[in-house]
């Protein structure tokens, strides 16, 4: 039942600017059906438009600041696909996030499970020493085979629902992350173009090293010494999109003093959600503030890999592959045709079209885990859309991405491979002669 | 209050938890449709998954005095999807199935809550679209376009939805399910689906839609034409009319606009143009480079600066895009808007576009110009500020104004957004009582208690019960 707060955040904290943002919106529902949780339950306060009315409603005080309206809140995956399909270039996101962030103090007050949230948050997520502790658990649950027991024996019955479907999802966990508590360097391969650093943030680090890999040996192939500054850490975007902007503000200055080596031509990211968010960093500042060369520096890999003369994989990949966009490298960042072309320019691969490819898959960060039943009806029309196709492979450009689509996978058994662009670029030029092995 | 908790209990045992909505915190989202002028809040909102769920609803609400209406995505302009006098709102967006796809009759079957352009995606591989293509087309439902007689930059040549809609199951607002029409034309017996298109869902909740599919033509060609006088470019669109080449479409789009689309949408349109045509041919490849040379000489026979050619498939996507959200771009350069829908014979465009700017001037409002000036349908757009009540009111006079003035001139009212009830006051400037009362006998006819969406078309006076329409400024917000 509704819980009703005795103070409506909102209508305290929301100004002139927030107003403005707001009004930007004209009510046209052009961002309705482009919405995964509208599709789903075709309920206006779970549209984009639907939502941005609750805001406002909210900052005029004509509406509760209940758990009815946290409801539609947190149903949101932020996918921001509204904000691509929006004529007036609404800033849905930012206006998501102010609200999670502004109303974040008040929910679940002295609840436990705003204890646990609060601490894998500001605790856990940051400190890649606990990462690792937590993450050499799980390689353990995994290898001794405690892990096969809880999914496929009568154990799994007994596990609530929401415990389930986690313990289904984790994707096998490596023994070690990629990046070292040193300043690694990986040499340019031939003649040296130029210098990047890559950020290798929390879970594309300690759960797809391979990743991370593949990354630094298609760079080095095509010229370019990649360094990894230490004592980086999480971008940030989970915490914001939690609501908890006080400890995203905090790794985001840990990550710019990290970064603020100037030698760095590029900063490169290959997970799309930290890519939006390392953008991001400059809306909070004015252009005399340190972050504005930071993230003009920031590239996804595959937009960097656009701007440089790329060395075209020699020999075939015979792969039928559909490219499922992530959320924020399409909608956050607007880079949609540029991983398109790496994965036409593989000799032998054959790029077949996926509908709703512009879609979320419902992954979007911790959505998975804290909207489990709405994170799998919207995967579950992912998976039929990417089963009809026939395709080999899916290739995507996001950890949470992979996670989900694995999980997908599983849950359907299609024995599709899911790969990062990297994993695919990589593999394409595996056979070429000088290239490092794995 | 129309409704008790019994009703609500009734809905509930109907429905389930998840597909009735009561709460005022939720239910203030269904306010208001895409004209944000007009609010008020219905005391339900329900989902309904079937036909024969309609049907309970409609019963239901007939037997606890209830009014209700259905309504789609919520984009309309005339406030046709605002629950007037409060009650039941049934959402139509999970009945939302393409039902069949005929190719050989060329046939598609569609449930109400399908979107426009769902369709059209889903047959052009096949080489086959929907043609009713209204701006709103990538949200707006087929269901809605029924009920508005909706239009688009195409009706032009292919003609409004009206023209495409072949069949209907309809439940009536006794809760009877009945079917009209079909996938032929039939010609016997009343044109009861000529009736209920564009009857505003004043007469009945259509659960099923019959249309055309068109095949798509050979060839296509869209032109850019720049002009550095509004008038220069609406004498133009009579001047091709005369002609006699009928375009796909022929759009004017005045500066106001063109900074609008290219502050964030970049659609390529030049932002020193006092105005711009955007013209479409389209038919049988080889005829379409003769046309296209008439009509460019025509143009710049009517001082155009600058005339080109989308060269391609992209560069044509990006023109029509910039062109169908422009409305929604308009966001960028103001806070509110109120869009006007008349209607004047094409002959006449330069005459109302000046009375437009005079009027806009006379009351210090801007007016921006998305005309289908193909076929004089001119939506001036007055950009108001939603927190000065004067302009508000300002708003509202200038549309009269102009509505008053398209009927001067032998125009109309509505060319496709309907009058619901944004046009209720100036209804009775084109029709007179004798006109109005025999509409409103065939209304009884159908809907005898006039619970289904009453205060829609009619103004005050001429029905009974009274409109609880909230033209009020709420704090801080639009109205």
């Amino acid at each position: 039942m509704s819980h009703k707060l005795l103070i409506n955040p909102i209508y305290t904290s929301f100004g002139i600017k927030e107003k403005h943002l707001l009004q930007e919106c004209i009510h046209c529902g052009f961002c309705l059906p482009t919405c995964p949780t509208y599709i789903e339950n075709g309920k206006e306060m779970d549209s984009p438009r639907g939502r941005l009315y609750l805001m406002e409603a909210a900052m005029n005080g004509e509406i509760d600041i209940s758990e009815r309206f946290f409801e539609h809140i947190d149903l949101c995956l932020v996918c921001r696909a509204c904000e691509t399909a929006c004529p007036s270039g609404v800033q849905f996101g930012k206006l998501m996030e102010i609200t999670r962030d502004v109303t974040h103090s008040v929910r679940y007050k002295s609840s436990v499970s705003k204890l646990i949230s609060n601490f894998i948050l500001s605790v856990i997520i940051p400190s890649h020493g606990w990462l690792s502790t937590i993450f050499k658990l799980g390689w353990l649950y995994q290898k001794t085979g405690l892990h096969w027991v809880t999914k496929n024996t009568f154990m799994k019955n007994i596990l609530p629902a929401k415990i389930r479907n986690i313990n289904e999802s984790i994707p096998p966990i490596p023994f070690k992350r990629f990046a070292k508590n040193n300043v690694q360097t990986f040499h340019a391969i031939g003649e040296k173009k130029g210098r990047v650093a890559l950020f290798t943030g929390c879970v594309m680090d300690h759960l797809f090293p391979d990743v991370h890999a593949a990354t630094i040996r298609i760079l080095n192939w095509n010229g370019y010494e990649v360094v990894i500054p230490s004592d980086q850490t999480c971008c940030g975007a989970l915490h914001v999109h939690s609501g908890d902007g006080k400890t995203s503000k905090q790794l985001r200055d840990i990550n710019l003093s990290v970064f603020s080596d100037r030698s760095f031509d590029i900063i490169i990211l290959n997970a799309a959600g930290c890519g939006a968010h390392l953008k991001q960093y400059k809306q909070e500042n004015n252009k005399d503030n340190p972050t504005y060369p930071f993230s003009k520096k920031v590239k996804d890999l595959t937009e960097f890999l656009a701007t440089v003369p790329l060395r075209n994989p020699e020999f075939p990949l015979y792969l039928k592959v559909v490219y499922d966009e992530p959320c924020h490298l399409i909608h956050g960042q607007g880079i949609s045709v540029e991983p398109k072309q790496i994965i036409k320019s593989i000799p032998g691969t054959t790029f077949l079209s996926l509908i709703e490819s512009d879609a979320c898959c419902g992954s979007a960060g911790s959505y998975s885990i804290t909207e489990t039943e709405m994170s799998l009806k919207v995967l579950e029309r992912k998976m039929n859309h990417i089963a009809s196709t026939g395709a080999d492979c899916v290739v995507t450009a996001n950890p949470g991405c992979q996670i989900q689509l694995q999980w997908g996978m599983n849950r359907k058994n299609l024995s599709m491979e899911v790969l990062h662009i990297a994993e695919l670029l990589d593999r394409a030029y595996q056979k070429s002669n000088g290239y490092p092995l794995p | 209050m129309a409704i008790d908790s019994i009703f609500i209990s009734n809905l509930l045992s109907l429905l389930g938890e998840n597909r009735v909505i009561t709460h005022p915190d939720e239910l203030i989202v269904f306010e208001c449709d895409g004209l944000t002028l007009h609010k008020q809040m219905p005391d339900a909102v329900v989902l309904p998954k079937s036909t024969e769920e309609v049907s309970e609803i409609i019963k239901l609400c007939q037997t606890n005095h209830t009014p209700f209406l259905a309504r789609g995505s919520g984009t309309g302009l005339s406030g046709g999807a605002i629950a007037v006098e409060g009650g039941v709102i049934i959402q139509m967006s999970l009945l939302n199935q393409i039902l069949k796809i005929d190719y050989e009759d060329e046939i598609a079957v569609v449930q109400p809550g399908v979107i426009n352009l769902n369709l059209t995606n889903e047959t052009s591989p096949d080489g086959y679209h929907f043609a009713p293509d209204p701006s709103s087309q990538k949200a707006c439902t087929i269901g809605g376009n029924v009920a508005e007689n909706a239009g688009g930059p195409h009706t032009l040549k292919y003609g409004v939805t009206a023209n495409h809609v072949m069949g209907l199951k309809v439940v009536m607002p006794s809760g009877d399910i009945v079917e009209l029409g079909g996938k032929i034309e039939e010609f016997s017996g009343y044109d009861l689906v000529g009736l209920f298109v564009g009857s505003e869902g004043t007469l009945g909740i259509t659960t099923e839609i019959t249309v055309k599919l068109i095949r798509n033509p050979e060839g296509v060609k869209t032109f850019l034409a720049t002009y550095n006088t509004i008038n220069d470019a609406s004498n133009t669109v009579s001047k091709i009319i005369e002609s006699g080449i009928i375009p796909a479409a022929m759009e004017l789009i005045d500066n106001l606009v063109i900074q609008a689309v290219e502050s964030h949408l970049k659609a390529g349109f030049p932002t020193k143009a006092d105005a711009i045509l955007l013209i479409e041919i389209d038919g049988v490849k080889s005829t379409l480079t003769e046309e296209a040379k008439r009509i460019e000489s025509i143009c710049l026979s009517q001082n155009a600066v600058n005339f080109q050619e989308a060269e391609t498939m992209e560069e044509r996507n990006l023109l029509w895009r910039g062109r169908k959200e422009a409305i929604g771009a308009l966001g960028k350069v103001t806070p509110a808007f109120y869009t006007n829908d008349g209607v004047i014979p094409r002959s006449k465009l330069p005459e109302i576009l000046e009375f437009d700017l005079d009027i806009g001037k006379r009351y210090g409002l801007e007016i921006a110009h998305i005309c289908h000036a193909g076929d004089g349908n001119i939506h001036p757009i007055i950009l108001y500020n939603p927190d000065n009540k004067n302009e508000i009111k300002h708003a509202i006079k200038i549309s009269e104004a102009i509505l008053k003035k398209c009927i001067e001139l032998g125009g109309a009212l509505t060319g496709e957004h309907g009058i619901g009830t944004e046009k209720l006051s100036s209804f009775g400037i084109m029709y007179s009582d004798n006109d109005q009362n025999q509409m409103l006998r065939l209304r009884k006819v159908f809907n005898p208690t006039d619970l289904l969406n009453p205060g829609k078309i009619f103004p005050e006076g001429a029905k009974c019960g009274e409109s609880r329409i909230n033209q009020t400024i709420k704090k801080g917000g639009w109205i």
